[in-house]
């Protein structure tokens, strides 16, 4: 090779990096990866990681998933019992208590009505309490799944089975999963995202948006609503772009003379880094600044700029839908209302939870639907389990608040846009809502439903670990789409 | 991927004879197992054990026919061009490319030949090879270097010239202390001339007291090592005298296979010292989940199951999780082994207790630190010869009758007696409840409480706890009056766990029983100083008070009892006794002197007594709750073909440290090279089954494997002093544009690795080349600045402070790990999050690296530093730049470079000269805030990150 010819080949391997960079952002985002590390993936080498990319068509573009962390009562919002009433005080039959086990709830526990008065709602005519008034309005685009189980009873392992297959720690999150299968729409924010509200992370703890063994670069970038929305996204007090925009050209210049000296494609990526992360400056924390947004948007949402909340979070879900973040994951925190204080009552603190979530609930379905980004983005809502329709007599006694225990049997969460058939409801529990019986959809069977809307298959998209070919749902327990809620 | 495929084939074999393990295990694990397999033998055929592969299937057809590849069903099914029949399966989920042609008549060869079966290479022990012939014999300098050159020959490479000293000492300094050299080291090693110069530099790092620290860091990942508890409140736990002892095993150059029993069974020494007990919190860096309602014993199995998985991953690198459900899909691994193995840690004290009992005192001071582990294993004993005196009596003592009571109370739910003396229960029983038993009585000298699981099928068990917290025995005279009689002392059938039986006789929630599970039936029997005699109308009156619960305030009260008495005049005899008294006292003493010793309580590994084991029962489809057949402790077939017996703890330690293991010292020796190169020679470092990546020069593997078990005596000093000395590691890591188009992962190393510091690495640098650097060794974790609002954790008051003075500045190991939430630039730069054993970090490259390293105040605070550092080495800016640029990378600046600083440095102080503002926010002056930008920038440059 003579000096021409090497100068040449040097110019493209150079742009040939770059341009599978650029192209990560649309397919398998393996350009993240050290050049060192796609040997190190527990891969043999025939199992390379083309073979995830699924070919459905797909409904959704995005998803944002709105976790109510500590699982709201399907007694009081949605899973309308009125069986239930009968037995309100009266001692829970044994038939319902043999071979259980519970969180809180010891020997025989008392029945427990809902506390709020049920209705119709909409044209299509479903059930909903009167704790979510602005929610209601937008019940026909949403479709209830009633007959949602898990077989977890406590925070952390229900949270990890719903978010990442499995109970125990050291799984990827779905979002990983699915950043992993189709990359990110937007090369200067992170593909997948988490917002926390409620003053608290999950209980399962910053896991339940880790990538497990999958690359670190699938792990989901939590955001903030205080100080940078991304951390160290901000250039330190007393740095102008212009003079970030100049450090950053210096790295260039020296990086590219080590790469000359060196041939080492890292430092060819180490370059384009440093530029997208200097454009990710920009663009993160324009996406992040609400104050743009035109006061009737504000009030739709009920938002308040720079604060923590459930309804800035839901608007900017918006934002970041807009700007093809892949996966936008909220937990909204307080959620857990065993009665044990009035802050977790059912008849206290679930009533301000609900009064702090309906209005952004009901804005976020409204503003993605008037901007038509409801077509192609699924929204999912629900906690990690459902909740007893016993009232619990947490240390064997009444106790002076109102409130139920931990349910893996039965739960509702709703869904919403991105084929989904609105206005529907699948699956049902027994007359006292305590476990779900027709159309049982499991955490698992949600997941599988979650990868299909996206084109994924759940058992295609395939990641070898540990000497397996691992899928989110796991093999443990198969797992199936839920074809019936899409139209 | 085939280039590679190819590369690395040949040479392993003659080519006209097939191997299995070359040609045909790869098709039959891409192709097959997943059907046909461990965890799946469809068709009732299994392509992992040979015998199954030449037996008939379901249909009772021979599947291989050896020498008969026409009468063979396996053959005709891949080449038959009937749809319905062929293999893989050419309909349905399974369905899958057929095989090629070429793969067909590999097959039919293979099966011609003869159908040899061989063991997976890594199931046989490492054999050290003569080495080839050489072309360029001058090259070598070890062992490690002629298997290199041998590898580089086949495929007509040469090796690159050696690098420049400073290159290579730059890159030795990180890889065996994780931190740079300084100028002068550098300077020192540039005009060293002796023919040992190399060696020297390597010598005095080795006896670094920063080689621990570094070499500890990688271990920690395997250990799963954190600062907290894990789950929702993850509290924190103390638990760095753990990593203390690594960074001082690793410092001490401890012997491998010492450094593995120790961690594996050091309690079970014959004679334990400090080391080998902290040894064991290796196994205790599992999680406790203390959230409010979960069960213990669901967690307690998690946690025996992580001991399992972790020890396979780290120490044999074999993904052995796989077998806890099923029997291995892929290796010849029967289910049951994982049972056999788990029954080694299934026996240990601890139970998912908020407290994290059992745990060991650890106090700084060598001496009262030998004095409290010598307690510390005293103690139990001497519970033990207390509670023995009574034991057997208890155990042949016929004479105990139930007591008919006349008067039964419950405070609350509903409390029955049966006819033959038993307690039932029914209703709800909370916390506080207590039990009031009445009735007629003779003189009586012992009490005994029978707790019996309300479980009929052992399968079943254990049940939620049964505690007797507190058993209060009165006399109720004629009047009504109640007066207390005391106990002298109470035994019980065996101890176990965190309460003792004496705890009945006092009003704190422990007592006798069974907690936080009741495994089995209990015995205890409460004494009395001198024979109890009941007057006409007297009668015996029983209290029971249960005060003790499990996380979520589940009561532990007695479910099924019995409570019966005896005149036996031997217990009274017993009390009395020189022998109760002489023993008593010597464990109060050892007691006393135990808690007078102050200090932490570090989580450690402690067995329950041979008459407290728990059985261990395989799960049925790997679900803790549905269990079937008890099975012992023993080791995989597979890896025992000596059918050596390892019938305790301490014996699988020992087979596992012994050089028969074939894997234990391969997969050391791999991660020591992957630290080195950036790439093990098995890529996957946790994993060398069938599934694993192929090595890519066994021969070389094996080289090292068994100098290490040999000649280092397992001595890590003396592994990675060979491997930093040999000529594959001293070579330039620049590649040329060939090499770096034909080999661009190095993975054949025809020039020196190139890689990205660690994690752990990159902050170490920043304080070590700023000049903030705090030296100190050890001691409890430290919390260096980190952004507002990171920790949030659920139900926990716990506090990020941030550390202040030289503390802020300690080595990233210090830095306070908290599971739920760990520290943020550590897990942008690819550290795991410590939840499970990881056996490889993968390395990548992304724009929060560039934002981290730009922006986190921790590398202001660095570069800041650095600046004035650069201030006072000069006042000539070129002067600094070149400072400042050696500092970071230890070479010469060039002038393209300078030229880039030099302007970069003009703007952003003409900048800072017209807004004083902004240059207050960075610095003390313009000049400093100019200087600490461009600090800032040599850190963030590729060869600051790079070693």
């Amino acid at each position: 090779m003579n000096l021409f010819q090497q100068l040449q080949h040097d110019t493209l391997l150079h742009q040939s990096r770059r341009q599978f960079l650029s192209k990560c952002v649309a397919g398998v985002g393996s350009a993240w990866l050290s050049s060192m590390a796609d040997n190190a993936l527990g891969a043999s080498s025939s199992n390379s990681l083309d073979s995830t990319l699924a070919h459905i068509a797909p409904k959704a573009k995005r998803v944002i998933f709105l976790h109510m962390a500590g699982a709201p009562s399907q007694l009081e919002l949605f899973d309308y019992k009125p069986e239930l009433a009968k037995y309100d005080g009266k001692d829970t039959p044994e038939e319902y208590l043999a071979g259980q086990r519970f969180a809180f709830i010891q020997g025989v526990p008392k029945l427990l009505n809902t506390i709020y008065p049920f209705h119709q709602a909409g044209e299509s005519g479903q059930w909903i309490s009167d704790r979510l008034p602005m929610f209601e309005k937008v019940i026909d685009e949403v479709c209830f799944i009633k007959s949602m189980h898990t077989n977890q009873f406590n925070h952390a392992p229900a949270q990890l089975l719903l978010h990442t297959g499995n109970a125990n720690l050291g799984n990827p999150s779905i979002g990983s999963w699915v950043t992993y299968g189709l990359g990110s729409l937007n090369e200067n924010l992170p593909g997948y995202i988490s917002l926390v509200s409620g003053g608290k992370t999950p209980s399962a703890g910053k896991s339940i948006w880790g990538s497990g063994f999958l690359p670190s670069v699938y792990q989901g970038v939590q955001c903030r609503s205080k100080g940078d929305p991304v951390l160290y996204l901000s250039n330190p007090k007393g740095v102008s772009t212009d003079m970030r925009k100049n450090c950053v050209d210096a790295i260039t210049k020296i990086n590219q003379q080590a790469h000359n000296e060196t041939n080492d494609p890292e430092a060819l990526t180490r370059i384009s880094q440093y530029e997208m992360a200097f454009k990710m400056q920009i663009h993160a924390n324009e996406a992040f600044d609400l104050n743009d947004e035109p006061e009737h948007i504000h009030e739709l949402y009920g938002t308040q700029p720079g604060k923590e909340s459930f309804a800035n979070n839901c608007l900017l879900a918006r934002r970041l839908a807009e700007r093809g973040v892949r996966y936008i994951q909220l937990f909204d925190w307080g959620w857990d209302s065993h009665g044990a204080a009035g802050s977790e009552a059912l008849n206290e603190g679930f009533k301000k939870k609900c009064e702090a979530v309906d209005r952004p609930m009901y804005a976020l379905l409204t503003d993605l639907k008037q901007r038509g980004l409801l077509e192609d983005t699924l929204v999912v809502w629900g906690g990690e389990f459902g909740r007893t329709p016993m009232r619990e007599n947490r240390g064997g006694d009444e106790m002076k608040f109102i409130g139920r225990d931990h349910n893996p049997g039965a739960f509702t969460m709703w869904l919403a846009g991105a084929g989904i058939k609105p206005g529907f409801t699948l699956g049902e529990t027994d007359p006292i809502g305590y476990k779900a019986t027709h159309d049982r959809v499991s955490t698992q069977d949600l997941q599988a439903t979650i990868l299909h809307s996206l084109g994924l298959k759940h058992n295609k998209l395939t990641y070898p670990f540990q000497g397996l070919d691992q899928t989110l749902p796991g093999v443990t327990e198969p797992a199936r789409v839920v074809d019936e809620i899409f139209a | 991927m085939s280039l590679w495929a190819g590369m690395f084939s040949s040479g392993m074999g003659n080519e006209d004879s097939i191997s299995f393990n070359r040609d045909i295990r790869p098709i039959f694990i891409n192709k097959c197992t997943k059907c046909h397999g461990g965890a799946k033998a469809d068709g009732g055929l299994s392509l992992i054990y040979r015998e199954q592969a030449l037996g008939t299937g379901e249909s009772g057809k021979a599947i291989i026919v050896p020498g008969k590849p026409e009468e063979s069903e396996l053959y005709r099914r891949i080449v038959t061009d009937d749809l319905d029949d062929k293999m893989p399966l050419q309909h349905g989920d399974h369905a899958d490319e057929p095989l090629s042609g070429e793969q067909c008549e590999t097959i039919k060869s293979w099966i011609e030949q003869g159908a040899q079966w061989d063991d997976h290479w890594a199931y046989l022990a490492p054999v050290q090879k003569a080495p080839m012939k050489l072309k360029h014999r001058e090259w070598p300098r070890n062992g490690l270097d002629q298997w290199i050159l041998a590898k580089l020959e086949e495929n007509e490479l040469q090796p690159s010239p050696e690098a420049n000293r400073a290159q290579w000492l730059r890159r030795v300094s990180f890889d065996l202390t994780g931190l740079p050299p300084t100028s002068e080291e550098v300077a020192s090693f540039q005009n060293d001339q002796s023919e040992n110069a190399y060696e020297k530099q390597v010598d005095r790092l080795l006896a670094s007291k920063h080689y621990g620290e570094r070499w500890a860091a990688v271990w920690m990942d395997l250990a799963r090592y954190a600062d907290t508890q894990g789950y929702e409140k993850d509290r924190t736990r103390t638990i760095w005298p753990y990593r203390d002892y690594l960074i001082r095993s690793f410092n001490n150059d401890k012997p491998y296979d010492l450094f593995l029993r120790e961690q594996l069974a050091g309690d079970l020494f014959e004679h334990p010292s400090f080391d080998s007990l902290i040894a064991t919190a290796f196994h205790r860096n599992t999680q406790t989940n203390t959230e409010g309602g979960t069960d213990d014993e669901e967690y307690r199995v998690m946690a025996t199951i992580d001991r399992v998985n972790t020890t396979w991953t780290a120490m044999q690198g074999l993904t052995f999780g796989c077998i806890q459900c099923h029997a291995h899909p892929y290796e010849p691994i029967p289910h049951e082994d994982y049972y056999r193995f788990s029954d080694y840690f299934n026996s240990s004290e601890d139970a998912d207790l908020d407290n994290d009992y059992p745990t060991l005192k650890f106090n700084g001071d060598p001496q009262q630190q030998k004095e409290a582990a010598r307690l510390f294993l005293e103690l139990p004993k001497l519970k033990q010869s207390v509670n023995n005196l009574g034991k057997d009596l208890l155990a042949n003592d016929q004479s105990f009758t139930p007591i008919k009571f006349s008067h039964i109370r419950s405070s609350h739910g509903k409390l029955t007696q049966q006819e033959s003396g038993e307690f039932r229960t029914s209703g709800t029983f909370p916390p506080g409840t207590n039990y009031t038993l009445q009735a007629d009585a003779d003189e009586i000298t012992a009490l005994k409480v029978t707790i019996t699981p309300e479980a009929e099928n052992p399968a079943e068990l254990p049940e939620r706890g049964s505690v007797l917290s507190q058993f209060v025995l009165q006399v109720k005279k004629t009047d009504g009056k109640l007066v207390t009689v005391d106990f002298s002392n109470v035994f019980a059938d065996s101890l176990s766990g965190p309460y003792e039986p004496k705890h009945s006789l006092n009003k704190s929630g422990a007592g006798f029983g069974g907690y936080p599970k009741l495994f089995k039936q209990r015995e205890a029997v409460f004494v009395l100083k001198k024979p109890l005699k009941f007057a006409k109308g007297e009668q015996i009156s029983i209290f029971i008070q249960h005060r003790a619960t499990t996380t979520g305030g589940q009561a532990c009260t007695l479910r099924r009892f019995t409570v019966s008495t005896t005149n036996n005049p031997a217990w009274i005899e017993l009390s009395n006794s020189k022998a109760l008294a002489t023993a008593n006292q010597q464990l109060n003493k050892a007691n006393s002197a135990y808690n007078a010793i102050k200090g932490h309580n570090v989580p450690v590994l402690v067995d329950r007594g041979q008459d407290a084991r728990r059985e261990t029962r395989l799960f049925i489809g790997g679900l803790w709750l549905n269990k079937g057949d008890i099975h012992t402790m023993g080791v995989p077939e597979l890896l025992n073909p000596a059918n050596m017996q390892q019938s305790t703890r301490l014996e699988m330690a020992d087979w596992m440290s012994s050089p028969t293991n074939p894997l234990t010292a391969r997969v050391m020796v791999n991660r020591l090279f992957a630290e080195l190169f950036g790439r093990g020679i098995v890529a996957t470092l946790g994993d060398f089954g069938s599934t694993g990546e192929s090595p890519t020069n066994l021969e070389l593997l094996d080289h090292l494997a068994v100098e290490f078990q040999t000649k280092q005596k397992w001595s890590m000093k003396q592994a990675l002093k060979e491997m930093v000395l040999s000529a594959t590691y001293r070579q330039d890591n620049a590649a040329s544009i060939e090499l770096a188009h034909s080999d661009p992962k190095n993975i054949l190393l025809a020039r020196g690795p190139r890689t990205r510091l660690s994690a752990e690495m990159i902050r170490d640098n920043a304080l070590a080349t700023s000049g903030l650097f705090t030296p100190q060794v050890g001691g409890a974790s430290v919390m260096p600045p980190q952004p507002d609002g990171i920790w949030q954790t659920v139900y926990s008051g716990e506090k990020w402070t941030t550390a202040e003075g030289p503390q802020r500045y300690r080595r990233a190991i210090y830095t306070f790990w908290k599971r739920t939430s760990p520290y943020p630039s550590m897990l942008t730069f690819d550290a795991p999050s410590r939840d499970v054993c990881a056996p490889q970090r993968i390395a990548t490259n992304t724009p929060l690296h560039a934002l981290t390293t730009l922006n986190d105040p921790v590398f202001l605070e660095c570069s800041q530093a650095l600046a004035k550092r650069l201030t006072k080495h000069s006042s000539s800016l070129s002067e600094q730049l070149s400072h400042g640029f050696h500092l970071v990378s230890q070479q010469a600046i060039s002038n393209e470079a300078l030229d880039a600083l030099s302007d970069l440095h003009a703007k952003v102080l003409k900048d800072f000269v017209a807004n004083k503002e902004n240059a207050t926010s960075i610095g003390d002056s313009p000049e400093h805030a100019a200087l600490t930008i461009i600090a800032n920038t040599l850190l963030n440059l590729d060869v600051a990150l790079t070693k």
